[in-house]
């Protein structure tokens, strides 16, 4: 097709030692995905590394009983994966090591593909445990590991587990294509939550966030305006307090919440924040539960490195959107929201204005 | 570009021998003997009861991968509704050998052993906080599980000296289930959902999952969910450490329990 990157050049000119592809929902794509980008990156040159966290290239869905693609390690290439499923493929793996942690299936097993191997890979339980399994596989050698994160789960994308994140999204998301477009504009504004913007502010909130307790951050008046303190409001958490919290905040730029950001206390910052600028900050994206735009200003200590969104028009109950539409209509969305982030198609080759095509295996 | 790779592979055998005596790796379903392969279906379609209607049952069976569909029974139901009863033969063995079963690892214990497991290993009681998450009104499996009267003659978690539980009920948010556990100090946080046909309840469960992961508690706690329709492999999917089905009794949790907080401990 045009000339242009492919999602493996965006992937691989980031630079990036790790990415977790996510899903906006289960049956998105997320395996083909991952088998076009180990297959591409492998051409280049590059040793890749391949970990779940769950479960990825089972022959049989769990939920739908539907068939699945099995994962695809190109030879040289590293993955990750729970000793009990190896069976069939333990032939083509060279194991290297052994660790103590459980998975579904077993231990965990870190091994090198001699050949091309089909297999299933099976993670632990944890972030912690996944972000150790990353680091052990650079260890190894890896130039770039691939983490394939469960379901609609997105904990894969923290960044104390990978560098980057590409979302995958398709038509398991939602059957009309203008919904899809909408709640994806919704996941990626989320995803892209930035660092508050007054450096100073931006500091304090990483502060914050080490100490494990939400802090208040105040503007400094008289002679050290410009200036801001952290004041810590001795919670740990908002979760079943949000009232507390926020009774708490007198004249406060910001509140500073170190764990989960749920969708209670967003509603009740926006009233709390409509008399004047009230800032909420997150750790990161992951830690935000939100379900909708939440009417308050919403910034983060660790912005996510987004670098992509991939789509899949078909839907396993057998909608189908047309590749070309569905693209340009989630390419559309993303400008309105004024996001320039490159969309691929990567089982038919589509792509979005900014993005360029992409085949598949598979 | 790039390598072709074909999509799912089945774990049936297809045109593989079938014996048909016991004890065969490959096996049907029996009807009147060992591995013939027959079934008996019974389903209602939105059609009167009829010749098309009949015609239309047999297609449905054909659709189910049954081989030489018979009608058996035929029954109206209302004026455009028919309920069938159908026979037919799978050809299509499972190949036991190549089966993998994921189950929780931990063996049974009695109480006393279980207790005292607790107490050598954490030197406190065990906290475990048990909620119907989710719009699920249902608490009748997680009361089995927690109330100290039990179920079928076993006594729940209430009954155990190392076990300090604290039942939420039903219909708990998942936000404030997790404020709990880190209220409690809990060692242990049991689910009880009903996982419906249309699966509207896994997105609840892996929320759950992720509120732990953005508290900083996944690790800190042993995480569980139960109901009718979970099985360890779909819990472990789903980022639990282990799940329990039908019939499972509060000894099963309790055994699991004390021997997963052992297991950390040492580790």
């Amino acid at each position: 097709m045009e000339s242009g990157k492919q999602l493996a050049d965006v992937v691989s000119d980031s630079g990036v030692s790790s990415v977790a592809i996510v899903g906006t929902a289960k049956n998105v794509g997320k395996t083909v995905t991952m088998n076009y980008l180990v297959s591409e990156l492998s051409a280049k040159g590059l040793t890749a590394g391949l970990v779940s966290s769950g479960r990825d290239g089972e022959s049989i869905d769990a939920f739908t009983g539907q068939p699945k693609p099995s994962v695809v390690a190109p030879q040289g290439a590293w993955v990750a994966t729970a000793e009990g499923v190896l069976r069939g493929s333990a032939s083509g793996l060279e194991i290297a090591d052994v660790l103590g942690t459980q998975g579904l299936f077993g231990r965990i097993v870190l091994g090198r593909a001699v050949e091309a191997v089909a297999l299933e890979l099976v993670g632990p339980r944890s972030a912690r445990e996944l972000a150790a399994i990353v680091n052990k596989l650079l260890e190894l050698g890896t130039d770039i590991v691939l983490v394939d994160g469960a379901l609609d789960r997105i904990a894969a994308a923290s960044p104390k587990v990978s560098d980057a994140t590409i979302l995958a999204t398709g038509a398991s998301l939602d059957m009309d294509l203008e919904s899809i477009a909408q709640e994806l504009g919704f996941v990626v504004w989320l995803l892209s939550r930035p660092e508050h913007p007054v450096k100073a502010i931006a500091s304090l909130a990483r502060e914050a966030v080490e100490k494990g307790t939400v802090c208040f951050i105040h503007a400094c008046r008289g002679k050290e305006q410009g200036r801001y303190t952290l004041r810590p409001a001795h919670y740990p958490t908002v979760l079943g307090v949000e009232d507390l919290v926020l009774e708490q905040a007198g004249d406060a730029a910001a509140v500073v919440v170190p764990g989960a950001v749920s969708q209670a206390f967003l509603d009740k910052a926006r009233s709390w924040a409509k008399q004047r600028e009230f800032a909420v900050i997150a750790s990161d994206a992951v830690s935000i539960f939100a379900s909708k735009r939440p009417g308050v200003s919403l910034y983060v200590t660790q912005p996510l490195n987004l670098l992509a969104v991939t789509v899949n028009p078909v839907s396993y109950l057998g909608v189908s959107h047309d590749p070309r539409e569905m693209v340009n209509a989630i390419g559309a969305a993303f400008r309105d929201i004024g996001y320039k982030l490159p969309v691929f198609d990567v089982v038919s080759g589509e792509k979005s204005i900014e993005g360029v095509s992409g085949m598949a295996v598979g | 570009m790039g390598t072709v790779i074909r999509h799912g592979h089945d774990r049936a055998t297809s045109g593989a021998k079938v014996a048909n005596t016991p004890h065969s790796d490959l096996v049907l379903p029996y009807g009147d003997q060992f591995n013939d392969g027959i079934v008996q279906v019974s389903f209602t379609l939105p059609v009167a009861a009829g010749a098309l209607a009949e015609e239309a049952a047999r297609q449905t069976m054909k659709l189910m991968g049954l081989e030489e569909p018979q009608v058996a029974e035929v029954a109206p139901i209302g004026e455009n509704a028919t309920f069938f009863v159908g026979y037919g033969k799978l050809t299509r063995p499972v190949e036991l050998s190549k089966l993998r079963i994921a189950k929780p690892m931990w063996e049974e214990l009695d109480q006393i052993t279980i207790n005292r497991l607790v107490q050598e290993t954490l030197g406190r009681a065990m906290v475990v906080v048990g909620a119907a998450t989710g719009q699920d009104a249902h608490t009748l499996g997680l009361d089995a599980i927690l109330n100290y009267k039990g179920f079928a003659g076993n006594r729940g978690l209430e009954a155990y000296s190392a076990l300090k539980v604290v039942n939420m009920g039903s219909q708990v948010p998942n936000e404030t289930l997790v404020a709990k556990a880190r209220e409690v100090s809990a060692d242990a946080v049991l689910v009880s959902q009903v996982v419906t046909e249309r699966n509207v309840h896994l997105a609840n469960l892996t929320n759950l999952v992720e509120l732990l992961e953005a508290e900083g508690l996944r690790d800190k706690v042993v995480l569980v969910v139960g109901g009718p329709r979970i099985t360890h492999a779909l819990a472990v999917e789903l980022g639990y450490d282990a799940g329990f089905g039908p019939g499972t009794r509060p000894q099963d949790v309790a055994s699991y329990l004390a021997q997963e907080v052992a297991r950390r401990v040492l580790n």
